[in-house]
């Protein structure tokens, strides 16, 4: 099976992830933690919590991303009632909680590294959860770069045919023909259908991926309590009415 | 008649090289053994109507569009629904056979032709209620069968009412996505079982209903050839659309009564736009591919239907 949605997306995340953190990576499920040394991380060797080490990573890298889009806000400051400043300050409300949510874990790293077992399996849940959640994120923000993305493409695709022929009208440089009238309306109906269709189309793109991730954390959750049978024999093939 | 019905060439090749020949087998032996259990006063008709060959694209569609979400054998809640699918496709053929007056469908006799109007009705409807029992308690399918009888009758009403107006390609675009687009929309949510490739089906009914369009202008024979009585009674096919944007050709498309040389003057500007009708079928068969590259998890059945159907204007 190729790999597809969420888990393209989790893949740039982890991509963007180490690159950000440079000697840092993560894999889902089983966790692999190399230190800025290139170093496995090992209680043995460090006296940092692998497991809290990461999650702080994660806190770090969430707050770079979320300057990022600080920045990009700032570039919109002189049009910030305009609809695109309203849904961009939302997003980064948003994204300001999610590190809130990541801060405990930025002390954590800092803590002591004799964990017990226990807290470090839990935490390992924790990260797997927060790993899904990060990518959850992420599937929402090119979610929505990619629905603006399609609409900036059939805009321009449209635009000049339909301003050309409402500016001659408006200027009167030439009467409009039926014929004329009808090709211009039926140009106009395939534009507004495809907005239409590009949004419907993303919201579908989107349940897909956010299923996928959604269904990376049930996958980890089961982990930490193996159901009597295989996961995917319990979840496959769900029909709906 | 013992025989099963045979697979047109046009599909043939697509249900081997999809791996789908033993469950298309299987699926002839289902329509034959029903046919041969039918009413005795309905049963000529039947075997009439049903072994006389066909492509099994709707079934096929089914089973592919299962075959792109999960592995593994069909199952016999599938073949059933693709039986079912074959059924009320040939409820629509013999419906759209009255309306039309074709006398002939694949250079044979209609089913009207052959055993008059009335026994064509009946049959009809008799085909339905038995699609509907045949179906069981799958209510999943039986809601989807519903739909899709609910929907052809609309796509049929529509494109009568609006025949002969000067009308555009959106316009075009949804009654073909009302009437063939329906139907596989519902093939691939009988296939998928989730109605995550429900796009993807009424994209390719468009696209299968533009080239059925483009083929009869072209006189192709593979969607079973003619496309005189769209012109003679003006209904809006994908090169129509086109043509009509010249309203000297659309004057003479909207005529009540066109007469024979008005009708040779329309056909010569369909095959003028042919090369405009094939962009814009390229265009929907890319939709086509888009999703069935998003939305399913092996997209490469979905893949060579597009293909498959692409290649049916004849182009």
């Amino acid at each position: 099976m190729q790999q597809r949605g969420s888990a393209k997306w989790f893949s740039c995340y982890r991509l963007s992830f180490s690159h950000r953190l440079s000697k840092f990576k993560t894999r889902l499920g089983a966790l692999e933690v190399i230190n800025r040394n290139n170093q496995s991380f090992d209680h043995r060797e460090s006296r940092l919590d692998p497991v809290a080490q990461l999650l702080a990573n994660v806190a770090d890298a969430w707050g770079k991303g979320l300057e990022a889009w600080r920045v990009l806000a700032g570039f919109g400051t002189s049009s910030q009632s305009d609809r695109a400043g309203t849904i961009l300050s939302a997003m980064i409300d948003q994204m300001d909680s999610m590190a809130q949510f990541f801060e405990p874990f930025t002390s954590l790293a800092s803590g002591s590294g004799n964990t017990t077992q226990a807290r470090r399996a839990a935490m390992t849940q924790v990260a797997d959860i927060m790993s899904a959640v990060a990518a959850a994120c992420m599937v929402g923000t090119s979610s929505a770069i990619r629905y603006w993305s399609t609409l900036a493409e059939l805009g321009a695709r449209y635009q000049a045919g339909l301003v050309q022929a409402a500016a001659d009208r408006a200027t009167g440089q030439s009467a409009a023909s039926p014929a004329e009238c009808r090709l211009v309306a039926d140009e106009l109906r395939a534009f507004l259908r495809q907005v239409g269709e590009a949004a419907t189309r993303e919201a579908r793109r989107l349940q897909l991926d956010l299923e996928r991730v959604g269904e990376t954390i049930a996958q980890a959750t089961d982990r930490a309590t193996p159901p009597p049978q295989p996961y995917k024999h319990r979840r496959r093939h769900e029909v709906k009415p | 008649m013992s025989s099963i019905a045979g697979v047109d060439g046009t599909s043939s090749d697509v249900i081997a090289a999809l791996g789908f020949t033993d469950e298309m087998t299987i699926l002839r032996h289902r329509i034959s053994d029903w046919v041969g259990r039918c009413d005795p006063e309905m049963r000529d008709a039947l075997e009439w109507q049903f072994l006389a060959g066909s492509k099994y694209f709707r079934p096929l569609t089914i089973f592919a569009c299962f075959r792109s979400m999960m592995p593994g054998p069909i199952l016999e809640q599938i073949i059933t629904s693709a039986v079912v699918v074959e059924f009320f496709h040939n409820v629509s053929l013999v419906i759209d056979d009255i309306v039309d007056r074709s006398a002939e469908r694949r250079g044979r006799a209609t089913l009207h032709t052959r055993f008059g109007e009335l026994n064509a009705l009946m049959a009809s409807g008799y085909i339905v209620a038995e699609g509907y029992r045949y179906l069981g308690a799958d209510l999943y399918a039986i809601g989807l069968f519903s739909e899709l009888l609910k929907r052809l009758a609309i796509a049929e009403c529509m494109q009568w009412r609006l025949r002969r107006q000067m009308l555009g390609v959106e316009d075009w675009r949804r009654i073909a996505g009302e009437d063939t687009g329906s139907m596989f929309e519902i093939c691939a949510c009988l296939g998928d079982r989730s109605s995550r490739l429900r796009k993807f089906g009424g994209l390719l009914g468009l696209l299968y209903h533009g080239c059925d369009d483009v083929g009869d202008v072209r006189g192709a024979t593979a969607l079973g050839g003619g496309g005189e009585e769209d012109v003679r009674d003006g209904i809006l096919t994908l090169p129509a659309a086109l043509a009509i944007r010249n309203p000297a050709v659309g004057a003479l498309f909207c005529q009540p009564d066109p007469e024979p040389e008005d009708l040779r003057v329309i056909a010569a500007a369909f095959s003028a736009r042919l090369d405009d009708a094939e962009a814009y079928l390229d265009q929907i068969a890319e939709e086509a591919r888009d999703e069935a590259q998003t939305f399913s998890v092996d997209p490469a059945p979905l893949l060579a239907l597009v293909d498959q159907t692409r290649n049916l204007s004849g182009r």
